[in-house]
This record gives C-alpha cells, structure tokens and sequence, in this order.
C-alpha cells in the first residue's frame, strides 16, 4: 500500500493549473495520438490516407484514459499499477472539485453540479424545440436542424436521467445512510464520474459535424448513413455505459458489505433499497446498448453487415438489442427517484413507511420483470406475430409492482401529518405525475391501442410525464431534501415554493395537452405538423416557456442560498436516516465515531428508540 | 487506501472479492448479448472456410494459460514470490502467443469471410471484443508482475493476485464459448 | 361517526365522485378523432376500454391525495399515527390490481388481437404495394401493372378489405393513416403487411387524418413524408384504376415524380 505523507498528499493540486485542465490536455494528446495510430495503419495496410470517422474513433478511445490520468487517476492510481507511491488528491477549497477525489461527498456534487448543467442546456434545447413547434412550417430551425436538436434534447436528458439521481444522492447520501465512510471503491467512484465529462463535451461538440438524425435511439440503417454525429452518439453512449457499470460495482459492494453493525436488510432505507435495484439493472443491461451502438459504428467506419440489409444484415435486430438495454433503463431513470419520494414522504407526514415489505417487493419485482419486456417498444415492426402477446402480457405485469410503490405511497400519508415544506411538495406532486405516466403507459402496452398510440405525441407524454414528472421531480425533491446536509446552508422557502407551483403547473399545462395532440394525427420527432394541431401547440409551446422559467428561480436560489443561506443545523427536518445524525455537511469520514444501528428507520412515535447510536471514539 | 480504511468495513480483500465478482458476472452479460446476436443473425451457419485447426490450438494454449494462472495464484498464497512470478510471466507469454496467432487468424480471414457477410461481421466482432478482454488481462498481470518485481505486493496483497487471475480466468473460459458457437457449431 | 370511520367514508365519497366526474367527462368529450377504417374499430374499443378501467385506478390515488392533504396538513411537524401496514389493506391492493392487470390484458388485450389478427388472414379485395423512400412513397397496384413514382395522391376504393404490402427502398419507414388507426413499419429487405378496409367516402381535405403518414424517424423529410389519401365509390376507383392502366395518367392527375428537394409527396405549402 502506498504511504505518502499528509504534506504531500495536501500538497497535490494546491496550486497552478486545475487537475481538470491537465486532464483537457493530455485527452486532446491522446487524441491526437489515436488518430495518428489510425493513419500508421492505414498507411501500413496500403488503403489509401485519411478517414475522419475512424480517427474520431480511435482517437476518442485513446483520449479517455489519458483525460482520466491527466486529471489525476495517475498519480492517485496509475502510479500504483507500475509499483509506484500514489498520492491522494484532496487541496483545500473549491479546487477538490476539478480533480480525481476520492471522497464520495465531493464526487456526489460533482455529479450533481455536472448533471444539473447538462440538464439546463438539454432544456434551452427544449425550447428552441417548441418555438419552433409554436406553429406549423418554419420558425427557427429547419426541419434537418430540428431533428438534430431534437435528438440532442433527448439523448443528453436520458443522460441526466439514468445518472443524475443515483450519481448525486447514491453516492453522497446512501454510504451515510448505510453508516459507512465511504464507498467501496473510491477510486472506481472517482472513475465513474471522470468519464462523463469526456462524454458530455463530445456531444455538446456533435452540432459541429451537424450533429445526429435518429433521435435518442439510434435506429439503423438511418444511424448508418447519416451523419458523422451519429459517431459521437455512439461513443458517448458506451463511455456513459462504462460509467454506469462501475458505478453500480460500487453501489453493489458498498450496500451488500458496508452496512453498519445493525443496519439489517429490514431496517434499510428505502432510498438504499431503489439504488441497490438500480445498480443491478445498470450491472447487467448496459453492456447490451455498448453492443448495439458499437455494431452501427462498426457498420459504418469498416463496412461491417450487422444491420446492412443488402449485405445480409437486419435492421431489427439492432430494436431487440438496443430495448433489451433501454426498458430497464427507463427503470434506471425513475427507481432513484421514487426511493427519495419514498425516503420524503414518511419523515414529512411523520410515519413509518408503510407497507416497507411490500414496497421493497414492488422494486425488487420492477427489476426483475423489466429484462422481458423490451418488445413493447417493437409493437409495430410485426404487431400481430405471437410472442408479442407475450410481451403485452409481461409489460402489463409490471404494474404490478410498480403499483406496490403506489400503496406504500397513499398508505403513508394516510393518517400522518402532512407538513408541507418544499420537499414533501415535490415528493406529492410525484404520486400525481407518476400515476398519469404510468396508467398512459398501460396503453401503449395494448397491442390494438398502440397501433395508433406509438410514435404520436402520446408516447412523448407518456415518457414526459415518468422521466419528467417522476424522475426530475425526484431529482428536484432530493435536492431541496439534502441541501441542507450537502451545503450546510437552508435555502429560501419562499422562493422554493415558488419554483414549485411554476414548476407543477407548467409541467401539467406542457404535457397533458400532448396525449390529445397524438391521439388527433400528430406523430413525434417532426418539425412540421398539420395546421388544425397549431393552436394545442402553440399552448404547449407557452406552457413550456413557463415551465422552463420555473428553473431560471431555482437557479438563482440555488446559487444565493448555497452562498449566503442562513446554517441548517445537523437535521432541519427532524428525520431519523443516519445521514440526518451527523453534521451538515458531515466531516470528511461522515461520523464522529461509529454509527450502530439499533432501531427502525421510520418509526416516529414519540417514545421509540433512535434509528442509530453513534459512539464516538469507540474501534469499529 | 492511504486516508481511507479505518477498518470497520469487510477487509479490502473481500469486498475487492465481491466487487470483481459482480464486473465478471456483468461481463459474462456483455458476452451473453454478442452470441445471441450470432443466433439472430445466423442460426446455426457458419463459414466454412474456419479455420478449425487453429481454434484447437487456440484453446489449447488458453487452457495451459488458464492452468499457469492457478499455480501463479497458489504461489502466492504459499508466499513463494519467485514461483508466483515466473507462472506469471509464463501465463502472458501464452497470452502473447494467443493474440499473436488471432492476427494471424484474422489476416487469413479476411480473405474468406470479409467482415462484410454477416459471419465475418459476428466473427471479428466476438473474437475482438475477446481478445480486447485478453489484453485487459494481460495488463493487470504485468502490473502484478511489476508491483511483485518491486516489492510492492506483500504478504496481504495476495487477494490481488487472485483477483488479477480469476479475471483471467473468466477471460480463458469464454474463449470456451467462443470456440464452440464459431468454431463448432 | 368515529375520525377514523369518517375519514374512510369521506374518501370513498370523493372516490365515488371522482369516477362519476371522470366518466362523465370521458363520456362528453371525443378525445379520438373521426374513425374511417373497419379495423379500427378494434382500436377505438381497446382505447376506450382502458380509458374507462383507468378512472377508478386514477381516481383512487387522486382521492387519498387530495383528501390527505386538506385533512392532515399541519404547519409544524406534529407525529403522525404510527400505522406500519394494513396487511388486509395491503392484500386488497395487490389482488385487486393484479387481477385488473389481467383483465386488461385479457381484454381489450387479447380480445383485440385476436380479433385483429382473424382480421388479417381473411381474403383481400385488392393488393396494394408501398415503398418508403427518403421522402416519398411508392405506390404500386399490381393487379392492374400501375406503378406511380411518388404520386401526389394514393387513392383507395371503400368498403373493399386492402392489403398493403409494405418495404422500404432505404431505412425504416412506418404506414400510418391516423383515420384509419393502423400502423405497421416499413422495414428495408423486408416485406411487412397491413389490412385495412376503409369504411367511407373521405379525402384528406376534409379530414387531414386521411393521409398516409410516415410515422418511424427517417431523416430530414420525415416530417413531410406523408400523401393524401382519397377514399372513393370502387366504381370510381376502377374507373381510375383502369385509366391509370392504360395511360399512367388517364384521369388528369399528375402521377410523376412531384421534384420537390424533400418533403415528400405532399405539397404543404410553407410560409
Ligand atoms: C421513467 C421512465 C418510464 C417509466 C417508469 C415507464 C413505465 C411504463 N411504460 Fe414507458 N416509456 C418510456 C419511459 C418510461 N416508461 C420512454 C422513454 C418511452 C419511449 C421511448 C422512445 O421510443 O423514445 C416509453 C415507451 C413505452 C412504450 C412503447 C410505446 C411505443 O413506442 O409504442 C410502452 C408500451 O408498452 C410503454 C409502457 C410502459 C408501461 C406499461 C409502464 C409501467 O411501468 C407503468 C406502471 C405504472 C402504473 C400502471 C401506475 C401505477 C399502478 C397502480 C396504481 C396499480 C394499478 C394499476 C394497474 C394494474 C394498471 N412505455
Ligand atoms: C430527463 C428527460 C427529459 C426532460 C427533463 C425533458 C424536458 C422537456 N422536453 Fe423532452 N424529451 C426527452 C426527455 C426529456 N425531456 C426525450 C428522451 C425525448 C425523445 C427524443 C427522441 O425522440 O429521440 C424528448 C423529446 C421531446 C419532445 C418531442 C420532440 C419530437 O418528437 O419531435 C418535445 C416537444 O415538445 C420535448 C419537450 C420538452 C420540454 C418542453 C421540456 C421541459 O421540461 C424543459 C424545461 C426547460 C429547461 C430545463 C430549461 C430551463 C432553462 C432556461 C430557460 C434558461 C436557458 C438559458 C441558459 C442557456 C442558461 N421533449
Ligand atoms: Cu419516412 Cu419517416
Ligand atoms: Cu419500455
């Protein structure tokens, strides 16, 4: 093991450059060097100089790791790797956030930092997208730029919503919650994060080479001709897929074998519960969509015949592929989410969860039946063929359990007091959302209904209405719930409140009038629609303004109160988690000794013994 | 861990035990969804210029790495360092020789089943994406050879050896795979 | 009345008001636009089913909500009643919604398809051959060895049962003529197929949702990958067809190529 001094490891990035610029050059070195790889071996073979697409390949590839090292994994890791010291990179102050920490506080803000921003771009997309769509023919962009951005929306906000939540409060919220001082593998954590931002800018660069056509799912044999930004899709996809899987290692390691003395399966957070589900989904399904992405990429920079039907390919086998992936992903993008409406409602109605068993069943049966119902999304290729009643039949199962988050969820406020501060806002307003998405997606699971319903404006509300209604929400409840223990400051209710309303109302007024829109002829991903849709469209378009003014609040209250807001105290709420039992924000190994639990997690009666003792100083 | 590990969690070893265990299970995924794509794609054809001699050998010289990796794994459980590194330099030496030969292979294989056709596309596919795995591999056992070269792995550092193996390990036995749905079938 | 009883019987009084609102709104209003094909009706009856089996669901959760919040809301926290789980509550809940997903997917679900898919083998009147391509269709009759390249119009006689066979010359397009309800894709090296009998006399100028839409992303002119349809009279359509045998044009329309840079077959003009 490597011993470096405390001097030294203080030492390390205290000044000159941030580690993160460090990282920009040596990946624009590796880049650098992966295209000239490319160009030996063309030359070497004899066929001919110069091809952009596999340049950009090879050199993004090479690129990666060497960002990663340059923003310090070399020193804190790669050192290791040739029997070397390694240094830990912690300085002082705001620079512990440009440079591979390891401390899952830090990589929590950052994530969360990271994703709100892509987010807020992803959404002035958004309305770029509906002041185009405000009336028939051409307003802003043209119908090849809006499909470009429309795929940018859509792709970056998948991005957000299968990481921002686990990223932000899986990592620095469940090791406190599970009383540990840190991840498992903090390195690996470290990892995760840093491979985003790669990933990020090689997409927000996509408009450059014009960006990609397909949308966010990338069907062939159009990601096969189009253009060049459909490359970067692919790439981003499997780097982003790479960091998921990591991820999940560790929230897997850390749940399963860091839990405090006490902290039995019975007594775990709910939040705990949705992140251990969400990383076995992203364990297992995310090397399925790298598979599917990295075949149209093969297809396209060396003639491969995967899905080229005039070489022998098929087309559809790339839906199967690409589902098997994405179903349980939309799983990955809400789970988290529904964890922190489960973990706000029982501490703001001051009950016990209820019905935690079956609750915990409901996640764990989502997880289980979402690997068998992908063709759901294929109704369409062959609707009538056999095996899809099948996957009508499984799909329409899974309401099943999913329902179950629905009975703990009524059961819990039922007979509590409701005391509505904005987190609790939020975490209800979820309930209603979720529903409206949820029993819209029974219909689409209808082989008759979705004969009409698929592809139209319907579907777009239906994802709105669970990505957005459920899982932004829960990403914008967990962040007024937790930022007073991430900030140590309590942000300004009124304000919050304010972003609420704006928030709620402008996301209903936005997408409920869409399932109309896609029941009368409007089908999805155009920009260019029927003139009897446009006055509809037009509302959409102002409500989406609405919606997305909502956020320019948030910001502004985010920012000041992270700033200047009055100290929170260890526990504003008066909740019993663990993270709740520490400082605001907790020190640097989260306790000041060492948590036991010994009590339920939710009980609130009056006389009931604490969830967890910490004892201070004692061997762990 | 220099700052971290106050030790009240599972020693490093186990948890390192358990994290590796949960990549190769969702590695053995990544692999699950490449063969049945070669079903999807294919059914149950396969080029018939193959060259099935040179699968044999293949297999041949992973099942000695894979042997060579357990005895570099027992050596250092018995603490012989000596043993432990030679078994490892011998077990990359195999390596080598294996993707030596997949270039060979492969140089031959483009003339008979370009990666045009569908069999082609399905066979350098899996054969590379294995044969990155391979290399993967090949690199954390240098790194353990190096780190033992320095005296860098110590008495409990023998959970890194055995983690750099299994990996390994789980790398030959899908080559198993491998060889029968391209080879055999 | 105890708290408790109260707070039950209220919640089901709203409960009870909710589904009557709810039924009579779904009842007042057609949310689906005017039905021009046989088939289609299977759609409408699926969709309209599980609209009316989704106001009790909806309204449920709606009225614990609703009556939650206005009965227990306090201004400072206050403890709760420390209930942990109803388990007869718990039981009914999970019955009960296990037995509505399986009666959803009974019916409409496997009645529906069953009826589609019997609906699909019957003999067809007339045979119909499209082909998407980056951004128009191709319409062939082949019966009558008429091939119209991009036509600005696809005619199509009522109450006669049409079988479209469907491909694609480049990616994956999509059939969908949202009067008609039906959808199938288009699949490059593949041949898919759809029946539709169209039930009446109707022209896209009448009812825009008589258009043939292409309803799967295929590039810039997705958007404008659609044509009119036009239902007429079969004397008429034979006439036309016959016509159109003879002199790829006999009736005075225009069956060229329409030249437009994208967009497809249809001239929506823009502003
Ligand atoms: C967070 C994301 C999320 C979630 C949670 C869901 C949840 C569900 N989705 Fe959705 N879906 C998406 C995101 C999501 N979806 C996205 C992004 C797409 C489009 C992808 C694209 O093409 O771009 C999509 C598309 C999509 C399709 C394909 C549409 C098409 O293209 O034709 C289908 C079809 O079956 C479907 C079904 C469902 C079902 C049945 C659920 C169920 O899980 C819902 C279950 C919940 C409830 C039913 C409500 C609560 C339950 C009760 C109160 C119990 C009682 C109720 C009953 C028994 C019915 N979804
Ligand atoms: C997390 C997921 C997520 C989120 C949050 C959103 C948010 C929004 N989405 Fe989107 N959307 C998707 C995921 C998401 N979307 C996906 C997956 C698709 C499918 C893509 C595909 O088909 O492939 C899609 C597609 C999609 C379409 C359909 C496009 C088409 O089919 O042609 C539309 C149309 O209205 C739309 C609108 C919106 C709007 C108005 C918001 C609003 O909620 C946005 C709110 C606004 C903001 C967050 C911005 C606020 C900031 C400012 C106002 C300041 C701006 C200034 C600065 C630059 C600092 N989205
Ligand atoms: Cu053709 Cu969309
Ligand atoms: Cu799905």
């Amino acid at each position: 093991m490597a011993t470096a001094t405390p001097q030294v490891e203080r030492r390390l990035g205290a000044s000159g450059l941030p580690f993160a610029a460090r990282g920009l050059l040596w990946g624009l070195g590796g880049f650098v060097l992966g295209a000239a790889v490319v160009a030996i071996i063309r030359a070497l073979a004899g066929v001919g100089a110069w091809r952009a697409d596999q340049a950009i390949v090879v050199g993004f590839l090479f690129s990666v790791p060497a960002f990663v090292l340059g923003v310090g994994a070399w020193e804190t890791w790669g050192r290791g790797w040739f029997g070397l010291e390694t240094y830990e990179y912690d300085p002082p102050g705001w620079r512990r956030y440009f440079g591979f920490n390891l401390d899952h506080k830090v990589i929590g803000v950052q994530y969360l930092v990271t994703f709100l921003t892509v987010f807020i771009l992803a959404g002035a997309v958004a309305m770029l997208m509906r002041t185009e769509l405000m009336d028939p023919g051409r307003t802003v962009l043209g119908p090849a730029s809006f499909t470009r951005f429309m795929s940018l929306h859509g792709f970056l906000m998948v991005l957000v919503a299968v990481t921002a939540v686990p990223g932000a409060f899986g990592n620095y919220v469940m090791p406190i919650m599970v009383g540990a001082e840190d991840m498992a593998f903090p390195r690996l954590n470290a990892l995760s994060f840093w491979l985003w931002p790669p990933a990020i800018l090689l997409l927000l660069a996509s408009p450059l080479v014009g960006g990609w056509d397909t949308g966010w799912t990338g069907y062939p044999p159009l990601a096969s001709v189009n253009n060049l930004g459909q490359i970067f899709y692919a790439l981003a996809f499997v780097v982003g897929g790479l960091s998921s899987i990591v991820a999940s290692v560790n929230f897997l390691t850390t749940i399963v074998k860091m839990r405090a003395r006490g902290l039995t399966w019975g007594r775990l957070p709910i939040f705990v519960w949705a992140i251990l589900l969400t990383g076995v989904l992203s364990l297992f399904f995310t090397q399925s969509v790298a598979v599917a992405v990295t075949m149209v990429t093969l297809d396209r920079i060396v003639g491969a015949a995967f899905f080229e039907p005039l070489l022998g390919g098929a087309p559809v086998l790339y839906q199967h592929i690409f589902w098997f992936y994405s179903h349980p992903a939309v799983y990955v993008m809400v789970l988290p989410s529904l964890g922190v409406m489960l973990e706000i409602l029982p501490v703001f109605s001051r009950k016990p969860l209820f019905a935690y068993r079956w609750a915990v069943g409901g996640i764990i049966g989502i997880s289980v039946l979402s690997g068998v119902v992908w063709a759901h999304h294929m109704f369409t290729v062959s609707a009538l063929s056999n095996a899809n009643a099948g996957f009508m039949l499984s799909t329409e199962a899974i309401s099943v359990p999913t329902g179950l988050v629905f009975l703990s969820a009524v059961g819990t406020i039922w007979r509590g007091r409701l005391w509505m501060k904005v987190p609790m806002l939020f975490a209800l307003a979820m309930v209603f959302n979720f529903l409206i998405g949820g029993i819209t997606g029974v219909f689409l699971s209808d082989i008759p209904a979705d004969y009409q319903l698929q592809d139209t404006y319907w579907v777009v509300a239906h994802f709105h209405y669970t990505i957005v209604g459920a899982g932004i929400f829960g990403l914008f409840a967990g962040i007024y719930y937790w930022f007073p223990k991430i900030t140590g400051r309590m942000f300004d209710e009124r304000l919050a409140r304010v972003h609420f309303w704006m928030m709620f109302v402008g996301f209903n007024l936005t997408f409920l009038p869409m399932f109309w829109l896609g029941l009368n002829g409007m089908n999805r991903r155009i920009a260019d629609y029927q003139p009897e849709l446009a006055p509809v469209n037009l509302f959409v378009s102002l409500a989406g303004f609405f919606l997305g003014a909502s956020f320019l609040v948030f910001l502004w209250n985010f920012v000041v109160s992270w700033k200047k807001g009055p100290p929170a105290g260890p526990n504003p709420w008066g909740a019993r988690t663990l993270e709740w039992q520490t400082s605001s924000p907790p020190p640097k190994l989260n306790f000041e000794g060492i948590p036991e639990v010994v009590g339920d997690p939710y009980d609130f009666a009056p006389d009931a013994p604490r969830h967890a003792e910490i004892e201070v100083g004692g061997e762990r | 861990m220099t700052v971290h590990g106050a030790a009240h969690h599972p020693p490093y070893a186990e948890l390192h035990r358990f994290g590796l265990r949960l990549f190769i299970a969702s590695e053995a995924f990544l692999f699950g969804v490449l063969f049945a794509a070669r079903f999807y794609l294919l059914g149950f054809e396969r080029a018939e210029a193959v060259n099935v001699t040179l699968g044999v050998v293949l297999t041949i010289i992973l099942l000695t790495a894979t042997w060579s990796s357990h005895r570099a794994a027992a050596a250092a459980r018995a603490g012989d360092r000596g043993a432990m590194q030679g078994q490892l330099l011998l077990t990359m030496a195999l390596g080598v020789l294996f993707l030596a030969l997949v270039v060979v292979e492969w140089s031959a294989g483009f003339r008979e089943f370009p990666i045009s056709t569908p069999y082609g596309s399905i066979f350098y596919l899996i054969t590379g994406t294995h044969s990155l795995h391979l290399l993967i591999g090949l690199f954390v056992l240098a790194s353990l050879f190096l780190q033992a070269r320095r005296g860098r792995l110590g008495e409990g550092d023998v959970w890194k050896v055995e983690g750099g193996v299994a990996y390994w390990q789980f790398v030959d036995v899908v080559w198993l795979f491998v060889f029968t749905i391209l080879y055999v079938l | 009345m105890s708290g408790r009883r109260r707070d039950l019987v209220v919640t089901g009084a709203l409960w009870v008001v909710l589904v009557i609102v709810g039924v009579l709104v779904v009842r007042s209003v057609d949310l689906l636009p005017a039905l021009r094909s046989e088939e289609g009706a299977e759609v409408d009856l699926a969709f309209n089913t599980l609209l009316l089996y989704s106001i009790p669901v909806f309204a449920f959760v709606l009225a614990v909500l609703l009556y939650s919040v206005v009965r227990w809301r306090v201004d400072e926290p206050e403890t709760g009643d420390q209930i942990r789980d109803v388990p007869a509550f718990s039981w009914g809940w999970f019955l009960v919604s296990t037995a509505l997903a399986g009666l959803i997917f009974v019916t409409p679900g496997l009645t529906g398809f069953f009826a589609l898919q019997s609906a699909a083998t019957e003999e067809p009147d007339l045979e119909v051959r499209l082909t998407g391509v980056q951004w128009h269709w191709d319409v062939e009759y082949p019966e009558a060895g008429v091939a119209l390249e991009a036509p600005q119009e696809i005619l199509l006689p009522a109450d006669r049962r049409v079988r479209f066979e469907l491909t694609s010359a480049d990616v994956i397009h999509a059939f969908w003529v949202p009067a008609f309800r039906l959808k199938q894709d288009a699949i490059p090296g593949e041949t898919t197929e759809l029946i539709v009998t169209p039930t009446e006399v109707s022209s896209y100028d009448a009812d825009p949702n008589v258009r043939l839409q292409c309803a799967e992303l295929c590039g810039t002119g997705h958007a404008r990958m659609y044509v009119p349809v036009r239902v007429v009279e079969p004397a008429e359509f034979e006439a036309w067809l016959t016509g159109a045998a003879m002199g790829m044009g006999g009736d005075g329309m225009d069956m060229g190529s329409d030249g437009m840079d994208m967009g497809g077959n249809a001239g929506h003009d823009e502003g």
